[in-house]
Parts: C-alpha cells; structure tokens; sequence
C-alpha cells in the first residue's frame, strides 16, 4: 500500500518534470520539417513525429504543460468561488435557499454541453476554458463544501466562538471554513483531474484551446486523421492522458471515490 | 380493513410524492432555464470573431441574444430555437431529424454498459478472489480515466483497420439495411457503453458489498445457499433502484453529450451536430441541445425517483 502511493507521486513528479522539459524544447515543438513528416518512433524523435515534422515528444510536453496549467487554473478558481458561495450561504439564511437552487440547476445541465456553448459564446483561449470549466465544477464542490460545513456548524466549540461574542463572518471564515479542508481537498484533486479530461475533450472537438496552442486533444484530433499509418501519435498522448489521470486518482485520498460523476465528452 | 387503510395512506402518501417531485424538478427547470438565457445574454461575445463574421472564417452563426427572458422562454416552448446556419433550417428540425440515430446509439449503449458491469460485478462477486476484484477494479479505473474518444480510437484501429471486421464509420439507417445498421452501431456502442461501464462497476459492487455485509445474507448463507444464489436470487431487489439511478443518470449525458466519440465515427447523431455546430460558432444549435440534455435529465431523474418510491415501500413510510 505505501509503496504504491510512493510509487504514484514518482510518477507525478517525472509528468512534472516531462511537462517543464518542454521549456527547453519550444523550438522542436513548433519548427516545421516537411522532410521528416510521420517518423516512426527513434533515437531522434522518441515519440515519432507528426504530420507536419514536429517533433511528437516536444509537443507532447508542451501540450502536458497547457493542460496542467489549465487544469490548475480551473481547480483554484472553481474552489476559491465554491468557498465564497458556502460562506455567503453559511453567513445569511436567505441567500442560502436562492444560491442551492442555483446550484443545483447548474448541475441539472449536461457539463460539456455547457463548457461548449461557453467556449462558443466566448472564443477560445485560456480564460475562456477557465471560465468554462469552472462553471461546471463549481455547483458541487460548492454543494460538498456547504455540506461539511453545516455539520461543523453544530459543533460544540462553534457554539463556543459564538459565545465568546466572535462575529459570525469571524466565526465561519476562521473556525468553520478550515475545519472543511478535507472535503475541499479531495475536490481538489477531482476537480483537477476531472478537468484534464475535460480539458483534453473540448480541445479534441475544437472548443478548447486554440489550434496554434499544443494541447493533448488537440493532437489526438490530429491523430485520428493518420492512424492507420502512425499509431504513436494515438498512444502516447492517449498513454500520457490514461497514466496522469490513474497517477491522480490514486493520490488521492477517497481513491475513485463516490463522488465520481463522469464529466467526460 | 386495517391493512386496507394503510394501504390507502401509502398510496396518497407516493402520489403527495411524486406531485411535489414534480412540482419541484418545474422549478429546476425554471430556473435552468433562467442561468442558459443569461449565459449566452450576458457572457462576454467574442466581438472579434462576431465582426470579423464571414469575411475570414466563413458563415458563423454566433448571434447576440436580444429578447427579454420572457419572450425567449415562450419561444422556447413554442420550439421556436431559433434558426441554424446549416442553409438556415430551423434548429428544432435539424434536432429531430437526428434524434433517432442518436437515440439508437444511446439505448444500444446503455444495454452494453448494463451488459459489461452485471458480468462483470457478477464473477467478481460469484467467485471472490484478488484475480478477479483486481480485474473489475481496473477495468472501472481504466473506462474513467480514458476518454471515450481514445477508446474509440483505439477499437477503431483494432477492429476496423487492422481485422477489418467493422466499419469504421457512418450510419446505415435500419429501414434499409437492419444487418448494416447493426453492424454500423457496435463500434459507438461498444466504446461509449464501456466508457459508462466503469461508473456501474464501482456503484454495483458497492451496493452489493452493503446489501451482502447484512445480517439476512450472514442467515440465508448459513441455511446453506451458495453466494451465487445470494447474488442472483436474494439481493438482485435491494440492488435494483441503485442500477435504475445509473442508467436514468446516464441517459442524457448519452444522448447529447458524445460529440468527440460520435466524430470519430462520423456517426449522426447529436454529438456531431454539436461538433459542426462549434465550427460555425452556432449558438443557437448548441443552446437547444443545452436545453433538451437539461429536459431530459430532469425527466429521467424525476423518473428514478418514482421508480425507487416504487421498489422500495418503506421511503414511504419513513417520511411520513
């Protein structure tokens, strides 16, 4: 059991160290050789390249770069705004009816469906997925951390600090809201992990990051244009995807957890 | 007459049920209603793309939301979704004329996943060993961290390039040729229900590990019957209402939301509306199919709640 979660956070810290190699290889990732166009696998090329000569493995590294940044920029702002909706519903009674149907109206939607039509309204880009993707995320971590956060209430040393005259703003942010980070925690990380996919999804079909940026569905599109000639521009984005999604499942602490709703495309 | 009685009290107490389940999914919808008339009213456009238009990346249907809500939502019930720019046909057409692929697809990929997880669930369960835990555990992690697309890919290369047993593509509708629709459905079907599969392992082996862990089971193995007959016969009925959550949880992400799948086998269905409706920037397409998942998982949901009213009587009882 140790040595698989040993195990689990070598593997992470090696994606890390592929996904910030791509520093030192943006030229190989970009530069065009039309000569060397579908090489297989090599000394040269690790990864093969693609339809346009670019080396696979550089791209591959940049586009891991894009999705981690991506991801993380995703799990930041939809915790940051589920903890600010817990807190305002927590703080006033009649904004916490108004804000949990709307909640749970956003998690009435189709998620990617809802990614898209942002994407599409807004263009693609960074912040766009960020907003996007955060949308769908937010409803139910918020809905989690709310729902931890209402069993804390009713602790004895809550009452306490109510009674030692501490305001209720006071009381939630200091003695409520970190007796939560457990919960927001494990959402963290499936938020983070649910948002690769995600992310990985809408580039695939287009509503992602732009065609110019590397980005793991991107060149999986790509890919599937030349598959019956080129299988390792299928495997191993798809290996780097399958292998950084099982690594972050079982670093975290619920595992595959119940809380498991598939947000794939 | 005094079972009559309670009988009596169950039934208006399931139909006091059902009513307010109603009655409170219409609010959801009304609401639902109101963040998707915001989201493409008041979202930032891409005034960029919006001026550029037509002149550099082709026909684009992005359009800037004008009516009040009011107006929008009685439009909306009126199925007026406002026109597409597919040679300008009404959305709510280009919809329906793919509703039937898509819904073939979605029904022929519930019965595969259903089909994946109880064999699956079952010999794990039938004959408990670390071989056979250990294979419907990572069967379950491997459909939730792979895309569906890559699997899609990934049998497509397999069986369709390489056997040449499938076609890797297309749709043949089963009026004219029921043995090419068949065959042009496996692929989807295959990938997509194994996608889902992984969320009905894990969810039926943790219901069947409850309902096996009670004290009935502990009696009804030690009067001698086998653990097949305890998982085929005896706890099929606890399990039943967590397996028709699934499946009415699965419908409609099913029905609209696989576009990446359904563009790897340019298949028909509303997935690929989706993909082309992003490459014209279509709001109004992609809207309406916002709508109907948003519909249909109200209703299915609605649906499993009654269901489960149903199958178990005591959630009558215990709120009463």
């Amino acid at each position: 059991m140790k040595m698989g979660r040993c195990l689990t956070w070598v593997v992470l810290a090696l994606l890390l160290l592929f996904a910030l190699s791509s520093f030192l290889t943006v030229e190989a990732a970009s530069a065009l050789h039309l000569d060397d166009r579908l090489l297989h696998p090599s000394m040269q090329h690790p990864f093969g390249t693609d339809s346009l000569g670019r080396d696979l493995s550089a791209r591959c590294a940049g586009a891991l770069l894009n999705s981690v940044i991506c991801a993380l920029s995703v799990t930041l702002s939809s915790t940051g705004l589920a903890m600010v909706i817990a807190f305002l519903g927590l703080y006033t009674k009649y904004l916490d009816g108004p804000l949990m149907r709307l909640c749970d109206a956003m998690k009435a939607l189709p998620s990617t469906l809802l990614a898209v039509l942002m994407m599409v309204v807004m263009g693609p880009g960074l912040l766009s997925i960020t907003a996007a993707l955060a949308a769908v995320f937010t409803p139910q971590c918020a809905r989690a951390i709310r729902g931890r956060a209402r069993a804390v209430m009713k602790e004895g040393y809550v009452e306490a600090s109510m009674a030692m005259g501490l305001g209720r703003a006071h009381v939630i942010s200091h003695t409520v809201l970190p007796h939560c980070q457990g919960v927001m925690l494990t959402q963290a990380l499936f938020i983070f992990s649910s948002s690769i996919l995600a992310e990985a999804g809408l580039s695939f079909i287009g509503a992602g990051l732009p065609a110019d940026v590397p980005s793991l569905g991107g060149i999986l599109n790509e890919a599937r244009g030349v598959m019956h000639q080129a299988w390792w521009m299928l495997f191993f984005p798809s290996m780097i995807l399958l292998v950084l999604t099982w690594a972050l499942h079982s670093a975290s602490p619920a595992g595959l957890g119940s809380s498991w709703r598939r947000k794939d495309i | 007459m005094l079972s009559m009685g309670k009988d009596f009290c169950y039934r208006q107490r399931m139909a006091a049920k059902i009513l307010r389940k109603i009655l409170s999914s219409f609010i959801t919808l009304l609401v639902l209603s109101l963040v998707v008339w915001a989201l493409v009213r008041f979202l930032p456009a891409d005034r960029a793309a919006l001026i550029a238009g037509d002149t550099v990346v082709g026909p684009t249907g992005l359009v800037i939301e004008e009516r009040g809500w009011l107006q929008w939502i009685s439009d909306v019930i009126h199925l007026d979704l406002g026109t597409s720019t597919f040679g300008g046909e009404s959305v709510s057409t280009l919809v329906w004329q793919r509703m039937g692929a898509a819904s073939a697809l979605m029904i022929s990929s519930v019965i595969v996943a259903l089909v994946i997880a109880l064999v699956v669930t079952a010999v794990a369960l039938i004959s408990p060993s670390r071989f056979t835990r250990g294979i419907a555990n990572s069967l379950s992690s491997l459909s939730m961290c792979l895309p569906s697309f890559v699997i899609a890919m990934a049998l497509t290369c397999l069986f369709a390039l390489h056997l040449g047993l499938l076609p890797s593509g297309g749709y043949v509708p089963p009026r004219e040729d029921f043995i090419g629709f068949a065959r042009s459905l496996v692929l989807p079907a295959l990938s997509l229900g194994f996608t889902h599969s992984g969320l009905y392992i894990r969810a039926l082996m943790q219901a069947y590990d409850r309902q096996l862990s009670k004290v009935y089971m502990l009696q009804a193995r030690a009067e001698g019957e086998g653990r097949a007959a305890l998982v085929l016969q005896h706890s099929w009925r606890a399990v039943l209402p967590e397996l028709v959550t699934l499946v009415c949880q699965s419908v409609p992400t099913m029905l609209v939301s696989s576009a990446a799948l359904e563009s790897v086998f340019s298949y028909p269905g509303l997935g690929s509306l989706t993909v082309a409706a992003i490459a014209r920037r279509d709001s109004a397409t992609i809207t309406a199919l916002v709508l109907l998942g948003a519909v249909t998982g109200v209703i299915t949901s609605t649906l499993a709640d009654i269901v489960q009213g149903l199958c178990d009587r005591r959630h009558g009882h215990e709120d009463g």
